[in-house]
């Protein structure tokens, strides 16, 4: 079986008249990136891949590095698939995030959607310097739901660490096996929920987006979100019905977010 | 700088078996009456209804996130305080508050965990705990629940089993009664709900001590949701 060693690395800078240009870029496959598009102030780099998804062995990297001045949005044109494992590997993928003070990291990919049988390992760090500007979404699917296929996955774990001007205030982990994630939902009344962890620095003061989680929960779809340590950031988590309401309230969140944080009014150009 | 030796002979361990059970008593002023540790969130969201769905939540939930969480937190802090390396001991500080994403549920580490050290400093005059509260003061560490358990082992010549087995108790304690204040669950059956937890602790702190530093945390979307939206709700019981 081919195994991928894919990187992705983009630097995104602030060029003398304001917009943000990519100053590096450096991909391999899997990875591939789309021709960027400029919004006002905005850069939208959508990373494509160009393969059916991820298959056990491979390992992949993503280096992003936002600098001062410079607005970046990541987004995916379609969910990442990550294949059934039939030996005893599994998927990696570590991706750090770096943002400036002054920067705008705007980071959106489509859910992940664990296939069954599969495994994936993967960690992400974000790291602010004080003033950064973050929009982040990691979202994840129960699994092929449409063909029946839920909570079918081997082992899924799912890293997030958080630092903000060196300091931790975020480390989340979602370490299930297939089983243990089912019995979760089960007990939450939730049988097939798509999960998506938000987390929001300088988009608005606290009291907006506590009223904004208030007014996007409903008894079916659960939002809720906090202050982190420090007080400077939030988390919101997001347990939806499906797929297509994690997108909705995901959309709803950023449009409420717009009138304070103008960079999120970008139209994404996907369907 | 250390704390009292630990001893070998089964009198002597009274010491740091009484030492633990004084700290770990509803008595002893630390505050964790008055946490519901998110259980009141999830009440109120209609989750947890009753002993049956009490006791799932248990053991789908509070014992991963103690094991992954405050236990292993507790581990490395009790191993980290015998050099001491306080280098460590800050990271795990700054860890604990970072693992607790609803602000409700990394306060009440933080308040539970400042009485704790405080009151062990001040009552026991222990040098170790002076320290620790001094540096943690000085540095700006967030106080921690579980680090503070361990600076208890420490003080009182606890090993690390009997250190884990408090905090295990502790928290599993602290959530049954607060579930009999705000369910319809009676005496006894929050008592055979508590023994049969209780009865999986060697499996479960057997796995806390080997988790490493980068593998701690654990989260339940469910009860973080529950939590952060007990934080604004209209009425309510606890602080958490």
């Amino acid at each position: 079986m081919a195994e991928l060693d894919g990187h992705l690395e983009l630097r995104a800078t602030a060029s003398a008249d304001g917009r943000t240009v990519l100053s590096h870029q450096s991909f391999r496959a899997p990875f591939h990136l789309s021709k960027p598009y400029a919004h006002d102030e905005v850069l939208q780099v959508q990373i494509v891949n160009p393969t059916a998804g991820m298959l056990e062995g491979d390992r992949l990297r993503v280096d992003i590095a936002v600098e001062k001045g410079a607005a970046l949005l990541v987004t995916t044109p379609s969910h990442a698939r990550v294949f059934r494992a039939k030996g005893n590997g599994g998927v990696t993928c570590r991706q750090t995030l770096r943002v400036a003070s002054g920067g705008w990291l705007d980071w959106w990919p489509e859910p992940l959607v664990p296939h069954a049988g599969s495994r994936y390992v993967q960690e992400t760090t974000v790291d602010l310097e004080n003033g950064a500007a973050l929009f982040f979404c990691d979202a994840v699917a129960p699994g092929r739901v449409a063909r029946g296929e839920a909570w079918s996955w081997q082992s899924l774990e799912m890293k997030l660490n958080v630092t903000q001007a060196g300091r931790p205030i975020l480390r989340e982990r979602l370490a299930l096996s297939g089983e243990q994630a089912a019995k979760l939902a089960g007990w939450a009344g939730a049988s097939e929920p798509w999960l998506a962890t938000l987390v929001l620095a300088s988009v608005g003061e606290n009291a907006i987006c506590q009223r904004i989680t208030q007014e996007l929960h409903t008894p079916q779809c659960w939002v809720g979100g906090s202050t982190l340590a420090g007080d400077a950031a939030w988390s919101v988590r997001i347990a939806a019905r499906d797929g297509q309401e994690l997108r909705d309230v995901v959309s709803k969140f950023r449009t409420r977010l717009v009138e304070n944080c103008p960079k999120l009014a970008v139209d994404l150009r996907r369907v | 700088m250390n704390s009292v030796p630990a001893t070998n002979t089964e009198s002597a361990s009274a010491a740091w078996i009484c030492g633990l059970l004084q700290a770990g008593d509803s008595y002893y002023p630390t505050g964790s009456y008055a946490h519901s540790y998110g259980l009141e969130g999830l009440v109120q969201e209609g989750v947890v209804r009753d002993r049956e769905t009490l006791r799932e939540f248990v053991f789908v939930s509070v014992i991963p996130g103690l094991v992954h969480g405050d236990l292993a937190l507790a581990a490395h802090g009790w191993r980290a305080l015998g050099t001491p390396d306080w280098a460590r001991i800050a990271e795990l500080a700054r860890l604990s508050s970072a693992i607790k994403a609803p602000r409700e549920l990394r306060t009440a580490s933080e308040n539970i965990g400042r009485q704790r050290a405080e009151l062990l400093a001040n009552l026991r005059s222990a040098p170790l705990a002076i320290e620790y509260v001094r540096r943690a003061t000085d540095e700006g560490w967030p106080h921690s629940s579980a680090l503070s358990a361990a600076l208890e082992g420490r003080v009182f010549g606890a090993p690390l089993a009997g250190v884990l087995s408090g905090v295990f108790y502790a928290n599993l304690a602290s959530i049954v009664a607060a579930a009999m204040k705000i369910l319809r669950v009676g005496q006894n059956a929050a008592q055979t709900l508590l023994v049969e937890a209780l009865a999986t602790a060697p499996e479960h702190l057997a796995v806390a001590e080997t988790i490493a530093i980068e593998d701690i945390g654990w989260f339940n979307p469910w009860l973080d949701i529950a939590a952060s939206r007990h934080e604004s709700a209209d009425a309510r019981l606890f602080i958490s």
